[in-house]
């Protein structure tokens, strides 16, 4: 643990373990530092399971009130990071479950107000077509290996399934997306041509 | 499937590149986590913070419906936008605004200006803007003054005994008017009107389910 002063300001360099430990016992500087640094990766997850920019910004809010609320629980056992995942994974299921449907691909208008953006603006509509399309339990894995950068462990303790389970999510799911992200860049060259064979070793 | 074994560990890169999402903005980020810290300051239920709110509106709002009621003069509407009387006063807050209604006798106070929600896809998200828009108590007025010359102005809305608060939105890809009050039960609706034709064309709770 840092040495950190009683009453001292938590600073980029407090471990999410000082913080969440600090969080736990009640300082509510340590939670908020806590909450700030995560809260993009949160809404990253909601953003690519849930679909629509809007509903994940709900989502992510809905997670980081459960982070909130549940620090006392967090035991240490996992990253702290990984723990956020599993919340925002939660949440952004809960959200879809919430609205019934499949994850409908939005962009805020903003995102796309940018002269050029345009382009950038088509790939991400692309990809977020593309997972909506795919299984959810497809979606989320690959979601969490690929975005959110996860080890085979931590999403197999995220999603509370075996190991084997993971991997084959995983190997399905990326194969889904990529076949139909190829076909979106076919429609309209914006989106990287998928490398075929990429993973076979 | 050849790979379904699960030999590759690695992570895509192709794939998380094309997964990558926008950071957030700081307003945004910082949003989040005060509404996070807020919901779960200690006492806080996680209801009291949307409660609190509607209640807010709703004693604005019944402070002129009693004054209305009970007399036959305009009730003046306190002059911050917020200022709930305690439950079961309405008697005392019908008297002291029949006074105050009966030296001014004035208009009510326009409605809150709200400002653009924003685009929402449906009337459950423009709820939450409505409602995140409350939260944060911006008034709407000094970030967009174009927005406080809020089209349907003259339009009753029905369903409302009268409009608490105002604003515009894009209400799944269409222009409206949003409208924001109680309801002769008591609930507090949001009513979107077609900004267009002014006509209300959906409505929903406020306050969360």
């Amino acid at each position: 643990m840092v040495d950190r002063p009683p009453g001292a300001p938590w600073t980029a360099e407090s471990t999410d373990g000082d913080l969440a430990d600090a969080a736990a016992a009640g300082e509510r500087g340590a939670l908020e530092v806590l909450l700030d640094r995560h809260a993009e990766r949160v809404h990253a997850v909601c953003r690519r399971v849930v679909g629509s920019a809007e509903d994940a910004l709900d989502a992510a809010q809905e997670a980081l009130v459960a982070i909130a609320q549940g620090i006392g629980r967090f035991d240490g056992r996992s990253a702290f990071s990984t723990w956020c995942y599993r919340v925002a994974t939660n949440a952004a299921l809960d959200e879809l479950r919430r609205r019934g449907r499949r994850p409908t691909p939005t962009e805020l208008v903003t995102e796309s107000s940018v002269p050029g953006m345009e382009a950038s603006v088509d790939a991400r509509l692309d990809v977020d077509r593309a997972l909506a399309t795919i299984p959810e339990e497809f979606r989320v894995a690959v979601v969490l290996r690929d975005l959110a950068d996860l080890d085979y462990p931590e999403i197999a303790a995220v999603l509370d399934v075996p190991l084997g389970t993971v991997k084959s999510r995983i190997a399905r799911g990326r194969s889904a997306l990529r076949a139909r992200l190829v076909r979106a860049d076919e429609g309209n060259q914006h989106v990287p041509t998928s490398v075929q064979g990429a993973d076979d070793e | 499937m050849s790979d379904e074994a699960g030999d590759d560990v690695r992570r895509d890169d192709e794939l998380a590149r094309s997964l990558e999402v926008p950071p957030l903005d700081d307003v945004t980020r910082r949003r989040l986590v005060r509404v996070a810290m807020d919901r779960t300051a200690p006492g806080a239920a996680p209801q009291d913070a949307a409660r609190g709110r509607a209640l807010a509106v709703i004693g604005v709002a019944a402070s002129l419906v009693v004054g209305v009621v009970v007399g036959p003069v305009v009730v003046t509407r306190p002059k911050s936008p917020v200022t709930p009387p305690a439950a079961g006063s309405n008697r005392d807050v019908a008297s002291s605004e029949t006074d105050q209604s009966e030296a001014a006798a004035a208009a009510p106070a326009p409605p809150q200006a709200l400002g653009d929600l924003g685009p929402v896809t449906d009337l459950d998200a423009l709820a939450r803007a409505v409602d995140a828009r409350l939260q944060t108590g911006r008034s709407g007025a000094s970030e967009d003054a174009a927005s406080l010359a809020v089209p349907c102005a003259a339009t009753t809305v029905g369903e409302l005994v009268l409009v608490s608060a105002t604003g515009t939105a894009t209400l799944d890809g269409r222009p409206v008017v949003v409208r924001i009050g109680p309801a002769p039960s008591g609930e507090i609706l949001v009513v979107a009107l077609d900004a267009t034709g002014c006509v209300a064309v959906a409505s929903t709770p406020l306050a969360p389910a």
